[in-house]
């Protein structure tokens, strides 16, 4: 060698320090997959975990029930419906994640389905404190339960007294106040019968009895303004059409309507099982016509109609011995 | 003779490996060179297939686990849908806790049910069935002809290979026509549920 200063490294050496890196950077690369896996793994689990957590807002005999989820991070909770698969009940999917390093959220776990369950909600909420409340869905007997999640504050403007004494008495929400005005307001505003343009949500009842009493407020029935989307309503579905993504609340539909139509050949059933201990029952040909209207619904809009139609159910029902009731 | 092979006779201790000379190629020109990267390489082979199998090792206590937190939760499942399935719209009988068992009937005949609840399988024991009563084999299954002389509900069995139960109990009541007159019959029943249980390496 002519530089006798020069540091001499063998082929070897270069070698050696080549594959090192090349292993090191292997080991790293499988541990960084390993993590992701035991994070993807853990949202999993826990998306699991809160469909169980919404079992117990089945309402059995009451008419709501409501609960809240905490966590301790930031978290997101991501949403999905479908009501052509798994047909015909349809499926919902629940996804998780939250926060890691700094505002990043990790990678959001798999999509746990369920498919007996009616959960409405924004498409992705976001927050640490989850509110939950479950009204039931009758037509004219109750369908399911409407389980809604929702993570931000709402104030009800101008709303009727029996929705505030439902929210703040039977069902105690926290996140919902109310307000005559706008003025006293914070949070996403939801004005009932107002035209403003200040409100997030607009609610407009179109329920009009002449004094009949088939009425209990104007808003029995109508629809909810959300900018360019309108979402058609009867009774617990307003709710349903207040803290839901106009997707995730026609999906759903569908899905009540075609869970409608099963229960209600199970009611036909019951029928001729009870004509055999001598109850007869004049409500399964209604309840046919009813099914087919159920089976066609193309949007929100004929719901309403629907509902007046259940309502003559109803009465039928209503006529007959309290132990030949068919529910 | 080939003039590799000369030099290598050549050669005092000589080794059994052969080292190719391959002038097309940046290779070192001493065959002891040659023979460490060799021996490198092999070390490598070595240590990756170590790391690999200490991976797979891991791999599988891992799977393990995720496999019996992948149970768990679906038993945990089952046990919350369990509690409040007698509240279901398909059950409910009007009162908290009760089933109809007027509408369990037309419930069994209805197989897409299969596909809404998560359960594997699920059925209605009357009391009749409960094992102070009568052994599992002597049960009779309702059908909608010999209801309600019978024993148990069987709404729907996906067969799977291994299962678990769960079991609640909640009243089961029917109409009931006595002296001309409509009543409410209940009786206590036992609802069971089972949940799939996933096997490692199954």
């Amino acid at each position: 060698m002519i530089n006798k200063k020069a540091i001499e490294i063998g082929f070897n050496v270069i070698f050696a320090i080549f594959a090192g890196v090349v292993i090191l950077l292997l080991a790293i690369y499988g541990a960084t997959k390993i993590v992701t896996t035991g994070e993807k793994a853990s949202y999993t689990e826990t998306s699991a975990k809160i469909i169980s957590l919404l079992d117990p807002l089945e309402t059995g005999l009451a008419s709501g029930k409501s609960s809240e989820i905490k966590f301790k991070k930031e978290t997101k909770i991501f949403m999905e419906c479908s009501s052509m698969e798994n047909s015909p009940f349809g499926k919902q999917t629940i996804s998780f994640s939250e926060q890691t390093f700094g505002e990043n959220f990790g990678e959001k776990g798999g999509a746990v389905p369920f498919y007996n369950k009616y959960v409405f909600s924004q498409e992705v909420s976001q927050g640490k404190l989850f509110n939950i409340f479950s009204k039931e869905f009758l037509m004219p007997f109750k369908v399911a339960d409407l389980i809604i999640i929702n993570t931000n504050d709402y104030c009800f403007v101008g709303a009727p007294n029996q929705i505030e004494k439902d929210i703040t008495k039977n069902l105690g929400v926290e996140n919902i106040k109310f307000a005559d005005s706008l003025q006293n307001c914070t949070g996403i505003t939801v004005c009932f019968g107002a035209q403003s343009s200040e409100c997030d949500i607009k609610v407009f009842g179109s329920c009009q009895d002449g004094g009949s009493n088939l009425c209990d407020t104007p808003y029995d029935y109508g629809r909810v303004s959300k900018g360019i989307n309108d979402l058609y309503y009867v009774d617990s579905l307003l709710y349903a059409a207040i803290f839901s993504s106009p997707d995730i609340y026609d999906c759903n539909l569908k899905r009540l309507m075609n869970k409608f139509n099963e229960l209600s050949l199970i009611y036909i059933d019951k029928i001729k099982i009870i004509e055999r201990k001598g109850c007869g029952s004049d409500i399964e040909p209604s309840l046919r016509i009813l099914m087919n209207s159920a089976q066609n619904l193309s949007s929100s809009k004929e719901i309403i109609g629907l509902a007046n139609y259940a309502k003559n159910i109803n009465t039928i029902n209503k006529a007959t011995a309290s132990a030949c009731r068919l529910y | 003779m080939h003039a590799g092979c000369t030099n290598m006779i050549d050669k005092k201790a000589q080794l059994k490996i052969q080292v190719h000379k391959n002038h097309r190629f940046l290779v070192p020109k001493s065959s002891k060179a040659q023979l460490k990267i060799q021996e490198m390489a092999f070390f490598l082979v070595a240590v990756l297939l170590f790391f690999i199998l200490v991976g797979l090792f891991a791999f599988s206590i891992y799977f393990a686990h995720l496999t019996k937190s992948a149970n768990a939760v679906s038993e945990e499942r089952t046990l919350s849908s369990i509690t409040n399935l007698a509240d279901a719209a398909e059950f409910n009988c009007g009162e908290p806790n009760c089933i109809d068992a007027d509408k369990v009937i037309g419930l069994m005949q209805n197989v897409k049910y299969e596909k809404f609840w998560s359960f594997s399988s699920l059925k209605i024991l009357r009391s009749s069935g409960f094992p102070m009563n009568k052994d599992e084999s002597k049960w009779i299954t309702c059908t909608p002809t010999n209801y309600p002389d019978c024993d148990v509900f069987e709404i729907y069995d996906k067969n799977v290979k291994n299962e678990r139960t769960i079991s609640n109990y909640v009243a089961l009541c029917r109409v009931e026509l006595e002296n001309g007159e409509n009543y409410k019959r209940c009786e206590i029943a036992k609802v069971i549920a089972g949940t799939e249980i996933e096997i490692a390496g199954e």
